[in-house]
């Protein structure tokens, strides 16, 4: 398996080996409870996706039994599953960069301590408190046919340009990305500002002596410090976005209009919740994993810590 | 020295004793109430408090109880995940006894898996064969299931379409269309007036149901049912026919604009709220409806296509609503027995129309002359002479398969044809 | 990509005069960026507080006025709707339902998470690459796919229709979030701290409550809300394995049995409700938000 993180190493001085080992069997301890519990209550649903990902099971309650590699040579040749990809692939290598890019900036705005920046933080956080369904509702109503969006357009005269939003073609995807970045930058946002609040406020003085300014304070100084945190926070994002998406298309499109707003979640959660394919859509999600762990790999690559 | 305080610790081990604590409490309590439960009912209800009919059935749960003496525990659960909620706890053998649901493909598995009983035995030692519409029964019959019967039919609905005669005549329309030409014409001149002419919630489950009923234009109810059963739309060409009529609508701007992002939801309030002329929906919003559309709404089938197979404007018609009985509540058929017959006595079945607003699923002479107060739920009884009842798709449409998505796409795309429409659709059924 | 215009007039901020709070020492604060920034930041602000205020004013309307005329605040019917709601949802024994199994959870979340994050932050060996691997695959199920199992798993331990099932679920898949993050922050605690405690005669568990807990209060807070949230937020496993009894309900479950069954749904009575059950986590919200600003660091280590 991958490691998301490297260790890092500290030099110790004088510290020895045997020390280090001793150390690290007392530390065990602190962690069973934590591993232990966490296990159980993963392996098996994680074995299961395994296993039910080659059988042929239509609902909870009906006959199930094993179809050898049926599953995985329908997944191959399933144009959903193409279309899917690529809508997948769209919905992360937009929403990805700007929501780590754009979060880290606020992070470090937010630590500014400006005036104001009490309120703008509980502010950036609602995203985060209001449920799934909440948001739901709330963007049917803001992007709908009579929605708030068109209302504004033809209020100030581009009446012409309002559709809708959620039912267009060419617009559904990009809606789907907006509303992603939407409840993802202010929370990833606050999340880094709790990070850069435990920079001693003395390395951005140094800085600020030889000249520099908010922005090459903020890559230069602060980012690297926080490379580590920074690539946690994107691979908590990459695999909220590749899994958790069905929950959005869900409430907004339902994969359509058409296929544009498929995602591979999405038809996880079709397959299994609404038509009674439950062994195809653990198949797919055998697919998720699997791009999880190669993007995982690939961000591990990218933030590679250096000491 | 540094000295800092452990409260965050303190506080959770506080928390967390205090949870076992209550934890521990529970489990007694419950294990105390499971033994007087003999003589009680539970039922999982898909009518929800805060709408007519979960009110309606909780006032009829209280007068049961008051009468026999049997406690009755309604649990309620949203349409989308009653039927998870059903096999989950039917896994653990802790389902309900009795489930409140529509037959539908989420649940026509039910019967023919075991997972609720067969009950026409139970329909005839009751006397209640005798009492129930045929149709109701026949709909209600699985031959998969060796022709036993899923649940006790109980409520219907129709669904015809809704004429804002107010709005029509505001715009020189001083008749219900009675042939396509006439909608035409109709949206037209309604466009005209700037008022939109027919909302469709061309997002969600409405537009699949439009979409069978434009191709049974054309369409027969035998090859219909094989149609909406295994596909092959492209193959027959009635069907592309009905597709390219639905085409000829779009173009024709008989629908309100951007009718393909509307949700159901957002069809009912544009009606509601006088913002559409007409809507194709059914009897269960005829309670909602604010009393100055009520009287101002005229009931009625959709207009007839020139050699179309019907004579008279189609509609829907269905009996898909009533009691599932589970293994569990089997084992209690004394106490289902008392609380079913009192469904369907006569003052109760009375009280659902008069008060609920429902249609019964229940001939006409056991069900006396009742009348709803509800202005739209009179009218919709009086349609039946004025329309030809289509083949309900419902129970034909494999479970999953999702029209709305295509549908959604094709009400957006200007001059796209059935021929084109009719490759997407045979897609859905690919396995 | 869609824009969304504003048509509510976004307030320019007004760059507050260098001179007047000198928390640090330095030239103007208000350079043309930050102003620029500012801007945006409160574009944002406004968009962000349009759900609120959406959902605020749809508890106090009529059902029509919801759907027809969402973002103009009439007050068309009052209270009626919370009234409503609380009274057709049982919403009190739903609240402590959910109240009961949220803090339970949390509670136990923390308890194994900390000494967990300690152990990996503080490990030298190879100890925290393994672990970290272990946890990264809690991410890699799509969390739907893994309600089957779990349902099977609650059903075997004959805790199926329990609120008790979730305590134990809901934090064990909170473990993975929990542990990494914190580990982040307790990595920044400096080494020479430990060590002076360590010289004192103190034994791991106290330089884990004395020296590491409260220079990661942000952590802890951060994991606090989030977990918080994502504990009362949750629908589909509480739904499935709770189940739809008024006694056992938490708020998530109820609130949906007020969409109309295939009719209209009343979503100004929805939006009263949904109200309601969003209160707890922003008040939960404001008294955490303090803490995750760490003002420690600097005195601890001057002290």
């Amino acid at each position: 398996m991958t490691a998301i993180l490297d260790t890092p190493v500290v030099a110790r001085a004088g510290g020895g080996r045997k020390r280090a080992r001793r150390r690290d069997r007392g530390l065990i301890l602190f962690a069973l409870p934590s591993l232990v519990w966490y296990l159980i209550f993963t392996i098996g649903p994680l074995g299961a996706m395994f296993v039910v990902a080659f059988m042929d099971w239509a609902g909870l309650a009906a006959p199930a039994s094993f179809n050898g590699m049926e599953n995985v040579d329908r997944l191959l040749h399933d144009d959903r599953i193409l279309t899917a990809s690529k809508n997948t692939a769209v919905h992360l290598f937009v929403s990805l960069p700007v929501i780590m890019v754009g979060a880290f900036m606020l992070g470090y705005f937010l630590n500014l301590k400006l005036p104001g920046h009490r309120i703008l933080r509980v502010i950036m956080f609602v995203p985060a408190l209001i449920s799934l369904s909440a948001m739901g509702m709330l963007f049917v109503a803001v992007l709908g046919p009579t929605g708030l969006v068109n209302s504004a357009l033809d209020q100030v005269g581009l009446g012409d340009h309002a559709t809708a939003w959620l039912a267009d073609p060419t617009w559904a995807m990009p809606s789907l990305i907006l509303v992603t970045i939407w409840s993802g930058l202010g929370f990833t946002g606050i999340l880094f500002a709790a990070r850069l609040s435990a920079i001693d406020g003395e390395i951005y003085a140094a800085a600020e002596l030889d000249g520099a300014n908010h922005w090459q304070k903020m890559w230069r100084v602060a980012y690297p410090i926080c490379r580590d945190y920074f690539g946690v926070l994107t691979m908590l994002q990459y695999l909220w976005t590749l899994f958790g998406s069905a929950g959005m298309v869900l409430l907004l499109t339902r994969g359509g209009p058409g296929e544009s707003t498929s995602t591979l979640s999405w038809l996880v959660y079709r397959f299994g919740f609404r038509s009674p394919e439950v062994g195809y859509s653990q198949t797919i999600g055998l697919v998720l994993f699997v791009l999880g762990i190669v993007g995982l790999v690939i961000i591990r690559r990218v933030f590679r810590a250096r000491y | 020295m540094i000295r800092f305080s452990s409260t965050p610790l303190r506080m959770a081990a506080l928390l967390t004793t205090a949870a076992i604590a209550a934890g521990a409490l529970t489990a007694c309590s419950k294990d105390d109430a499971s033994e007087a439960d003999a003589q009680k009912l539970t039922i999982l209800s898909s009518f929800t408090t805060g709408n007519a009919t979960g009110d309606h059935l909780n006032k009829l749960v209280k007068d049961f109880t008051a009468q026999t003496g049997i406690q009755v525990d309604i649990e309620e659960a949203n349409t989308n995940d009653i039927a998870n909620t059903y096999e989950a706890s039917k896994l653990a053998d802790e389902e309900r006894d009795l489930v409140i649901l529509n037959l539908t493909p989420d649940t026509s598995d039910w019967l023919p898996q075991g997972q609720v009983v067969d009950v026409k035995k139970y329909l005839d030692e009751w006397g209640l064969t005798d009492k129930i519409v045929p149709e109701a029964l026949k709909f209600w019959t699985q031959a998969d299931a060796d022709n036993g019967i899923a649940g006790f039919p109980y409520t219907g609905f129709n669904w015809p379409v809704w004429y804002n005669m107010d709005l029509l005549k505001k715009a020189g329309v001083t008749e219900v269309p009675a042939t396509v030409d006439d909608l035409v014409t109709a949206a037209t001149k309604l466009r005209a007036a700037n008022i939109p002419p027919m909302a469709l919630g061309g997002a969600e489950w409405p537009v699949q149901n439009f979409i069978t009923w434009m191709v049974q234009q054309y369409v027969k109810p035998d090859e219909a049912q094989t149609l909406f059963s295994k596909g092959g739309f492209c193959a027959s060409p009635g069907a592309v026919q009905g597709l390219d009529l639905l085409g000829k609508l779009r173009d024709s701007g008989v629908f309100v604009d951007n009718v393909q992002g509307y949700t159901a939801d957002q069809m009912t309030s544009a009606y509601f709220n006088g913002k559409a002329a007409m809507m194709p929906s059914g009897s269960w919003s005829y309670t909602e409806a604010p009393p100055a559309i009520a009287s101002a709404t005229e009931l009625g089938g959709f207009p007839l296509p020139t050699g179309g197979v019907y004579t008279k404007p189609t509609a829907f018609q269905g009996h898909s609503n009533g009691f599932f009985l589970s293994p569990n509540g089997e084992k209690k058929i004394a106490s289902v027995e008392k609380f079913i017959k009192y469904m369907y006595d006569q003052p109760v079945l009375q009280g659902w129309v008069s008060e609920g607003s429902q249609i019964m699923s229940v001939k006409n002479d056991i069900l006396g002359s009742v009348t709803s107060t509800q202005p739209l739920v009179v009218k919709g009884n009086e349609i039946t002479p004025k329309v030809d009842y289509l083949l309900l798709p419902d129970s034909y449409i494999p479970s999953g398969t999702d029209y709305s998505p295509a549908g959604s796409e094709f009400l957006g795309k200007k001059g796209q044809t059935g021929a084109h429409f009719c490759k997407t659709l045979d897609k859905l059924y690919q396995k | 990509m869609a824009v969304i215009s504003q048509p509510t007039t976004v307030d320019k901020a007004a760059p507050a005069p260098a001179a007047r709070r000198r928390r640090r020492k330095g030239p103007s604060r208000f350079t043309p960026g930050i102003a620029g920034s500012y801007v945006l930041v409160l574009i944002y602000a406004v968009t962000l507080v349009l759900p609120l205020y959406w959902l605020f004013i749809s508890a106090f309307k009529s059902q029509l006025d919801a759907v027809d005329a969402p973002f103009s605040p009439t007050f068309s019917s009052g209270f009626d709707n919370i009234r409503d709601v609380w009274r057709l949802l049982d919403m009190g024994d739903a609240m402590l339902s959910s109240l009961y199994i949220t803090a339970a959870s949390l509670a136990v979340t923390l308890v194994a998470a900390v000494p967990a994050a300690y152990a990996l932050a503080r490990s030298q060996g190879r100890i925290a690459t393994v672990f970290e691997r272990i946890y990264a695959l809690g991410f890699l199920i799509p969390g739907f796919a893994a309600l089957v199992p779990t349902l099977l798993l609650a059903i075997k331990i004959d805790m199926f229709h329990t609120q008790e099932f979730m305590i134990l679920y809901l934090p064990a898949s909170a473990q993975p979030l929990a542990v990494i993050l914190l580990t982040q922050f307790m990595r920044t605690v400096p080494q020479e701290l430990e060590e002076s405690a360590t010289i004192d005669g103190a034994g791991r568990f106290r330089v884990l409550r004395s020296v590491y807990l409260p220079l990661t209060i942000p952590g802890i807070a951060t994991i606090t809300i989030l977990n918080f949230i994502s504990f009362w937020n949750d629908y589909l496993y509480t739904l499935v394995i709770v189940g739809a009894n008024p006694h056992l309900r938490t708020v998530q479950v109820a609130l949906p049995t007020l969409q109309g069954n295939q009719g209209i749904t009343d979503y100004a009575l929805v939006c009263a409700g949904t109200l309601i059950s969003v209160l707890p986590v922003f008040v939960v919200y404001a008294v955490l938000n303090r803490r995750m600003e760490n003002a420690l660091v600097q005195g601890a280590l001057k002290g």
